[in-house]
């Protein structure tokens, strides 16, 4: 897996949704991902954005969102 | 059949809504809210954007606090039954429905809590200071239906909740949520129960609360709900606290369709077509000899959910003369109110329910009047 993936993780679908309409609103790219393993045993869906949309992870939080990076080696919470 | 029923479940649904459960069902067809496949987003898009509208419709900017039931009656269970506690007082009125009254028989059988019934007047009105007047310190809840199912009586909410004070207040708007302007957050409404197959034009199986933002009722039912699955305790996240199991996806999209058609069409103008409708009922059922009619003779103070009764005969063979000799579907009895009925002086005979709906046409309730000042006529 290629270092610098960026995920978004919610405490709801809901949440998911939400966040997935107004990225889509704003221009931002993005996709709907399953909830990766080392984030969370959860078994829905997650928001990944793409390399170069970081200004978005302030937005996200906003919205309940968590943002997670992948260092190469582990998951690390905290995006830009 | 001219179906004047619309109380109990509006029909027919609009083709729009017909067609959201079709393409639910054929085209989605998956889990919402349990994997991250595309037909998985989309059916989760459907939910969302169902709670979104009749979130809208409903005065509830944070659709998150609008939860999906199967029903009012189920909306109503979770609040009474997440909310109160053993020592409780809840006050009620006498206009309530069985949705209400059997659950707070319960609480009160199983956790002590007081039931206070404030009765309404002989037209099903409810004076919004004695409610205020049986309100006290114990008090946790006022519940009140915004509309009766029996006569058509409407609350005035906004009184009721100025003269209720700070006491949470549980609306029960089962027979006016599509039919008359609600606008819950800035009614000051903290609880709201409604169901989507009546005056909303969604599916029967389909229904939602919202719960005020410093609420957090206790869930009536608890399970899987796709996110924090790891734990063994229901989530504080709203909506999934209180949603536990699938969702009833199809009927959600069709309630997010009909929704959609009634935000488009604007519910001041059907509540309009209800005040017409009521009028011109009022006018002629009121000129028909025989015919005593039941709630208030103003139609802006109720819907078009009338109740009569025929003198000579009784309220069962008045609704089976009305099906088998004219084509004409109505409702008799208690219709699950019995302390309504008693409030008005009709326990337990019971009366004839002529309900209006979206769908009902001058047409149709001048032939229930003419029919009824036929079987009038033949039981002097």
């Amino acid at each position: 897996m290629k270092a610098g993936r960026r995920v978004a993780v919610f405490p709801s679908i809901h949440d998911v949704m939400r966040v997935d309409r107004e990225l889509a609103a704003a221009g931002v790219a993005h996709d709907l991902v399953p909830v990766p393993r080392g984030i969370s045993s959860e078994c829905g869906m997650a928001i990944e954005v793409a390399q170069g949309e970081d200004a978005a992870d302030e937005r996200i939080r906003a919205l309940g969102g968590a943002v997670w990076v992948w260092t190469g080696t582990a998951w690390r919470e905290g995006g830009s | 059949m001219i179906y004047l029923d619309h109380a109990a479940t509006s029909f027919p649904k609009p083709p729009e809504v017909v067609e959201a459960v079709r393409e639910y069902m054929v085209e989605i067809g998956v889990n919402p809210g349990r994997a991250a496949y595309c037909g998985a987003a989309r059916a989760a898009g459907v939910v969302f954007a169902a709670r979104e509208d009749l979130a809208a419709l409903l005065g509830v900017p944070d659709s998150r606090r609008l939860v999906f039931t199967r029903n009012a009656t189920e909306a109503i269970n979770l609040a009474l039954f997440g909310l109160l506690r053993r020592g409780d007082r809840v006050v009620m009125t006498s206009m309530e429905h069985n949705a209400v009254v059997r659950p707070l028989r319960a609480l009160r059988d199983r956790r002590g809590v007081d039931v206070e019934v404030v009765r309404a007047d002989g037209l099903g009105r409810v004076d919004p200071v004695a409610l205020g007047a049986a309100v006290d310190e114990r008090t946790r809840l006022v519940v009140v239906n915004h509309a009766s199912n029996v006569c058509g009586t409407l609350a005035d909410l906004r009184e009721i909740r100025q003269a209720v004070g700070r006491v949470p207040l549980l609306v029960d708007a089962a027979q006016t949520a599509g039919m008359v302007p609600i606008d819950a957050v800035a009614g000051g409404i903290d609880l709201l129960a409604v169901t989507g197959h009546k005056g909303l034009l969604g599916p029967t199986g389909t229904g939602a609360l919202y719960i005020r933002e410093g609420l957090d009722p206790d869930p009536l039912v608890l399970g899987g709900t796709g996110s924090n699955s790891g734990s063994d305790e229901m989530p504080s996240a709203l909506p999934d606290r209180y949603e536990a199991g699938t969702l009833n996806a199809s009927g959600i999209a069709g309630l997010g369709a009909a929704a959609r058609l009634l935000l488009a069409r604007g519910i001041p103008s059907a509540r309009a077509r209800d005040v017409e409708l009521s009028r011109r009922l009022l006018e002629g059922l009121g000129g028909i000899e025989g015919v005593t009619l039941y709630g208030p003779t103003d139609p802006e103070e109720r819907t078009a959910t009338l109740s009569i009764e025929v003198s000579g005969t009784s309220c069962d063979e008045v609704a089976f003369d009305l099906d088998r000799r004219y084509g004409i579907g109505v409702r008799a009895g208690l219709h699950c109110a019995p302390e309504a009925h008693r409030t008005l002086g009709t326990f337990p005979r019971g009366t004839v329910r002529i309900a209006c709906g979206h769908s009902t046409t001058d047409g149709d309730v001048d032939a229930v009047m003419e029919a009824l000042a036929e079987i009038a006529r033949e039981a002097r």
